[in-house]
């Protein structure tokens, strides 16, 4: 009387009087005698046998028979185990366990171990034998694991010392022997029935063509007819994709669109080249392309060595003698430095009356990692002196007009009351002048000396009567005199030390300059009255910021800055700015510092330090327009771009990692599908072609435009169109393909329009577009069998206003016998 | 995804009307009476244009036997209307008429838009960072009620202006020109203010090949070119802001081509930069303006985007704004519609609503900022009113003790006084307090310097003002009573 057991929802065990047999419905169904061991697989709605299992004893050529043998089953709460006793003459006891887990479906799991134990079996041999299998191979020695007909596959443990497969007239076979040493020896063999997976291109289990663009790629794993359970990725052999791009339970699938083929090589097939540079000397690697091919992108990485201990330096690249790329300071791929700022100065002077911020900058690649950055700060004082000489380029200030040139830093107006005398006039001054020539607003601390000094030239055709200089302060809405010369000639000067005490610490001051003098004439507009002025303070309260002002200062100094010293290390707040600036055309940044005093005086950054590591300029981005002209350009089917190099020190040049994506010709990609640890597999080759073609309208020709002459016109054209002349001229550019057909695609119609179009400038062969389906207008296209596409629109429309229809046309070549695909957005 | 060899072009299929323009020319008379000339006049123009002008229109018909002889004698409406149909029912256009003359046997009218109402009236107005879609609605509702502003649309543009007596169309130019908008008076006289090339009619066209008759003048105009511009702002304290903006370039193509600005509400030298370098972008290179002229267009509204097409002359098919257009018809020349438009429209900027706000920001300091009618006067050239221990001597009025008054002549009107502004100038002027008084001195109201009041308790048709000092320092230069009167 049969015992069934569910062993779970997935896992039935039937105990019968003789045997034992365990089913994973519609899947595998294991059938244990005391013999031998079936195994049948769902196929066709029925259960197939495909393989029966022996383990016999056999001494010397002889099959041993065994004396009794008997079936047991037991749980240990988890796995179900079902045992093979054996007993054989000589004390020898075989026990072959088959072990079930009741929690997996999964058919190669089922079972999960199959143990051979043989005791007391020394001299004999154990004969593992599976028959009524399907093998259509020959005969032949085999390596676990083995896989043959109805999805089955056996695996056995290292140490057979016979393994074969035999393709007989009646029932094949397979026969595993294993040759005991000891007395307790323990063999693990399994026959099982494991997964299937297939790849599908475009829904089809094999190679296919397709027009470059996307096509639906998929894989399932399956056992036979029965429905999938298990694990099946995708792999592919493009660069965007690559391994395991998708996995999933069952089956998976993606949309493959190949966007670019990519060339890794030069035009001597080096996928690496060393070439040796020499100071502003150039040297030209090639890299060949065809000239209908369409450059979507191109990079490359550039390693500095050296030669002599010189590396290479301050590199330009050029496609074509057009510069398409910079790389500034040293190609060291171990410790780069960058040492001068953007204007390539090795230090940067700063200096202001009130407070500023002023910016110095340098440049650093964007993908750099700095490791360490400092700069020196120094102070100085700040000081202005303006020279007493009569040249008019250095005056400050014109007598006879009153403006003022080559005036020093620091003030912002500029008054002068002596601009009334005229050029060329003879003028007697004989009362007061004043000149006032300088208001100067400064916020300062610490101790500060202003000299001024005022002259004016005595002698013909000067008169010059007496007159003083003074230098005012601005203290309580008036201003008042500080110091001041007594009436002289000639040459005055008035020096006025000035002190944080007299005006108060970083208080804002104004002061200015003033000579006031009597009986002054003037007979030439060459000369000048002139002022000269200097001052020396140096700043405080100074700061240094690197990267994006966030407070968080590199250098801070309160007190003022006599004295240099080194910032802290920038490195966190560069890469900080780094990772967030967006570089040039070349790759690069500039990182600002920003530096700032909060009293009047100079700073001063030298000493810039900037390490950083890694080939920071990588990957190298050639200017791919540069790239497309050069093909655009050349006559030959075949051209070699030239990329050029040069640099500015010696040095060896390592250009590897070539990236030349493009669009052109044909390019086959590898599809595989795979388990998890790649016992099954399957793969398909996707070859994809680039259906290149050119659209353009006749001469003087630059839209697409029907005009009719009433809103009822039948068979207008396009206008430019003739009966010999296309509105539009389709010339293909593909190669190394099978030709394409040519095809058009319209978004809508419209309610009183018809459009018509064909290749010839006979509308009754041609075709009436209707909405969102693809027509062919050419086929089997390919170059150089250019033609053309003649159009017609017949109108029925009765609007009483204007109206304009805009459709969208669309037009695509797909390569014959190609899978394409049929969107267009 | 498409695949990647997949291109696409957009063809511009051009669907004419049914019917060809057709038009109505109507003038409604001051009793109602309305007169349909359409079939009469030999010949017309209806202009019209938003923001930069006002329509206009013109017609002529004969008069042989004197019918419309003083039949229009001014401020009849003359109605436009057109359409691409059997009959002309839409109306396009309305204005009024200014002139009438007989000129042989014919009898020619001149007018102007509804707008032109507007077009006089002056506007004294403070606004503060009001979004100026509200000051056009309250300018309007303040000085040209008459309209509806049911066709203004929010700017979101705020601007700050003080108008000191501007005219009205001004102001609302300059509310255009800070948000980048454009306004008009409709034919339904709806105010329509909108920004600039966010409305089109895709109910026209104009196509090569077609309509399109002649195009007149599309073509760079070098005379518009500025390529360097110099930028004077204010003189402080003897010093001027001075910028210059210049570009290389153009004035390689073109010559130098200077425009100067004098701005005294340029007080820094960033303000000059940014107008100049401003200015010199719009001018730089050669405006693309032009003339189109096609045949009547029947549905094209000031303001509006319109498609049009005449590639061979360097206008591919596209939406071009129309800043102003001209239907004309005479027997001659047949029915036509010129269209100026504008290729490539300039940006609007910032800038020049900072100069809007900072040419209002001016006006706030002027004479008679709340719009007052008539001023009374002393200059204190001769002595007159009525002295109590002050003097008027050496132009000024001044106490001749620690304190004392002064009051004025009375100064007779034909209508009582309602509002009174004063403004006085002197030293010390706090050591006086003043008083004005609309009923011949019966009862005075205070009033302070520069300060308005309108009269509860002295309105008559006598005003006087009378000067109480305090502080014998005190000293009154000038000092002038504005006022209005019922």
């Amino acid at each position: 009387m049969a015992k069934k057991v569910w062993l779970s929802s997935f896992l039935v065990m039937v105990i019968l009087a003789s045997s034992i047999y365990f089913v994973l419905p519609d899947k595998v169904r294991i059938d244990i005698e005391k013999t031998r061991t079936k195994y049948s697989v769902w196929i066709n709605d029925s259960w197939d046998l495909a393989a029966t299992e022996y383990v016999n004893l056999y001494d010397g050529s002889k099959k041993m028979r065994a004396k009794s043998r008997e079936l047991n089953n037991w749980t240990d709460g988890y796995y179900v185990y079902v045992s093979r006793t054996s007993k054989w003459k000589e004390n020898i006891t075989t026990i072959q366990t088959y072990v079930f887990d009741p929690n997996t479906p999964k058919e190669e799991l089922t079972p999960l171990k199959n143990i051979f134990e043989c005791m007391n079996c020394e001299g004999k041999i154990v004969h593992y034998e599976v028959r009524d299998i399907s093998y259509n191979g020959a005969t032949k020695e085999i390596t676990s694991p083995f896989s043959f007909g109805k999805q089955m596959k056996i695996e056995w443990q290292d140490g057979a010392y016979y393994s074969k497969v035999f393709q007989q007239k009646s029932v094949d076979k397979i026969i595993i022997k294993y040759r005991p040493q000891q007395s307790h020896e323990v063999y693990r063999v399994r026959l099982f029935d494991p997964p299937i997976v297939t790849a599908y291109i475009d829904g089809t289990s094999a190679d296919a063509d397709v027009e470059m663009g996307p096509v639906n790629i998929s894989g399932t794993s399956t056992t036979g007819t029965g429905p999938p359970d298990l694990v099946v990725c995708l792999d592919t052999t493009h660069p965007a994709y690559g391994v395991n791009y998708t996995c999933a339970e069952n089956e998976t699938s993606f949309i493959f669109d190949v966007q670019y083929f990519r060339k890794e090589e030069l035009n001597n097939t080096d996928t690496a080249r060393n070439i040796t540079c020499v100071e502003n000397i150039n040297s030209t690697v090639y890299l060949r392309a065809h000239q209908w091919d369409v450059v979507k992108n191109f990079t490359i990485n550039l390693t500095g060595f050296p030669i002599g201990g010189s590396l290479p330096s301050n590199l330009d690249i050029f496609v074509n003698d057009t510069l398409t790329y910079t790389i500034s300071g040293t190609l060291n791929s171990s410790a780069l430095k960058v040492e001068e700022f953007d204007d390539s100065s090795t230090y940067q002077d700063f200096n202001s009356t009130t407070p500023v911020v002023h910016t110095a900058e340098f440049r650093i690649p964007k993908t750099a990692t700095v490791v360490e950055a400092y700069v020196n700060v120094s102070g100085f004082s700040f000081w202005s002196e303006e020279d007493d000489t009569e040249d008019e380029a250095d005056n400050l200030c014109q007598f006879t007009t009153g403006s003022c040139t080559n005036l020093p830093y620091g003030y912002d107006e500029n008054i002068s009351t002596a601009a009334e005398v005229k050029s060329g006039e003879p003028v007697n001054v004989d009362t007061m002048f004043i000149w006032e020539n300088y208001t100067w607003n400064v916020i300062w601390t610490g101790d500060m000396t202003w000299n001024y000094t005022g002259s004016v030239p005595g002698g013909s055709p000067w008169q010059v009567g007496e007159f003083n200089v003074s230098i005012y302060n601005h203290s309580s809405s008036s201003w008042k005199r500080i110091s001041s010369t007594g009436p002289g000639t000639g040459t005055q000067t008035v020096e006025y030390d000035f002190h944080v005490d007299d005006f108060g610490l970083n208080s804002t001051n104004k002061f200015r300059t003033q000579t006031i003098g009597t009986g002054v004439s003037i007979h030439s507009s060459t000369k000048y009255f002139e002022g000269s002025l200097s001052w020396d303070i140096n700043p405080s309260m100074a700061y240094v910021e690197a990267g994006t002002p966030d407070g968080d200062r590199e250098w801070n100094h309160t007190a003022l800055v006599t004295t240099t010293t080194k910032s802290e290390n920038m490195s966190t707040a560069i890469n900080s700015f780094l990772e967030n600036c967006t570089a040039d055309v070349f790759g690069y940044c500039d990182v600002p510092l920003y530096v700032y005093s909060g009293t009047a005086g100079g700073l001063n950054l030298t000493n810039l330090y900037i390490l950083y590591t890694g080939a920071g300029w990588n990957p190298v981005s050639i200017n791919i327009t540069h790239a497309q002209s050069f093909l655009d350009a050349t006559s030959s089917t075949w051209a070699d771009i030239p990329l050029k190099f040069e640099s500015a020190t010696n040095g060896t040049l390592e250009i590897s990692d070539i990236n030349f994506d493009y669009a052109g010709g044909n390019q086959t990609y590898e599809i595989t599908a795979h388990n998890s640890d790649y016992s099954a597999e399957d793969k398909q080759n996707a070859t994809f072609f680039y259906s290149r073609f050119e659209l353009s309208f006749p001469q003087h020709i630059s839209a697409l435009e029907f005009i009719p002459r009433r809103p009822t016109s039948k068979n207008v054209t396009p206008y430019g169109q003739t009966a010999t002349r296309p509105v539009l001229n389709v010339t293909p550019k593909d190669y190394d393909g099978p030709g394409f057909n040519f095809s058009m695609y319209m978004n809508e119609t419209y309610s009183c329009v018809n459009l018509t179009v064909g290749n010839s400038s006979t509308k009754s062969a041609s075709q009436l577009l209707g909405s969102e389906t693809w027509y062919d207008l050419q086929l089997e296209a390919t170059d150089p069998n250019y033609f053309g596409l003649w159009m017609w629109a017949d109108y029925a429309c009765n609007f009483t206003a204007w109206r304009l229809w805009e459709p969208e046309f669309f037009f695509r070549g797909c390569c014959l016998g190609c899978v394409c695909d049929i969107g267009v957005s | 995804m498409p695949v990647v060899n997949i291109k696409s072009i957009k063809p511009k299929v051009w669907i004419p009307p049914i019917y060809g323009a057709i038009f109505k020319l109507t003038v409604t008379r001051s009793d109602s009476t309305v007169d349909d000339v359409t079939d009469l006049v030999t010949e017309y123009e209806i202009e019209d244009v938003a923001t930069t002008g006002i329509g206009r229109f013109s017609f002529t018909l004969p008069n042989p036997n004197e019918d419309y002889t003083g039949v229009w004698t001014g401020m009849e409406i003359v109605r436009y209307y057109s359409d691409y149909d059997t009959a002309a029912t839409s109306l396009r256009f309305r204005g009024r008429v200014e002139k009438v003359s007989y000129i042989g046997n014919q009898v020619k009218v001149i007018g102007r838009a509804e707008s032109l109402i507007v077009q006089d009236i002056t506007v004294t107005q403070t606004y503060s960072a009001e979004d100026t879609s509200n000051i056009v609605i309250d300018l309007f509702s303040k000085y040209a009620p008459g309209f509806s502003t049911a066709g203004v649309e929010t700017s979101g543009v705020t601007l700050t202006v003080n108008w000191y007596q501007k005219p009205f169309w001004e102001c609302i130019q300059e509310c255009c020109t800070a948000a980048g908008f454009d306004c008009f008076i409709d034919a339904s006289l709806v105010v329509q203010y909108f920004q600039d090339g966010s409305r089109v009619n895709n109910d026209e066209g104009i196509v090569h090949d077609h309509n399109l008759l002649e195009i007149s003048d599309f073509a760079e105009d070098l005379s518009q070119i500025k390529n360097r511009v110099i930028v004077y702002g204010a003189i402080q304290e003897g010093i001027q802001v001075i910028y210059t903006a210049e570009d290389d370039t153009s004035q390689s193509d073109y010559e130098i081509k200077e425009e100067i600005i004098n701005d005294e509400n340029i007080t820094e030298y960033t303000q000059a930069q940014e107008l100049g370098d401003f200015r010199l972008a719009q001018l730089k290179d050669p405006p693309v303006v032009g003339d189109i002229t096609s045949v009547m267009l029947a549905t094209i509204l000031p303001g509006q985007k319109m498609w049009m097409s005449a590639p061979l002359d360097n206008l591919p098919p596209d939406k071009y704004k129309v800043i102003s257009y001209v239907h004309t018809w005479s027997q001659d020349e047949g029915y036509k519609t010129k269209v100026r438009i504008e290729k490539e429209p300039r940006k609007i900027s910032h800038i020049i609503r900072d100069r809007i706000e900072a040419e209002g920001k001016k006006k706030i300091t002027a004479s008679n900022p709340f719009e007052m009618r008539y001023a009374y006067n002393f200059l204190f050239e001769s002595d007159s009113g009525t002295h109590s221990n002050t003097a008027i001597s050496n132009n000024v009025l001044y106490p001749t003790a620690a304190s004392g008054n002064w009051t004025s002549d009375a100064r007779g009107l034909d209508e009582n006084v309602t509002d009174c502004y004063l403004i006085a100038t002197g030293e010390t002027l706090t050591g006086v307090s003043f008083e004005v008084s609309g009923d011949g001195g019966t009862n005075w109201e205070s009033i302070n310097n520069k300060e308005k009041i309108t009269l509860s308790t002295s309105i008559g048709k006598f005003l006087m003002v009378r000067v109480t000092f305090s502080n014998a320092d005190t000293q009154i230069q000038s000092l002038s009573v504005q006022y209005k009167t019922e």
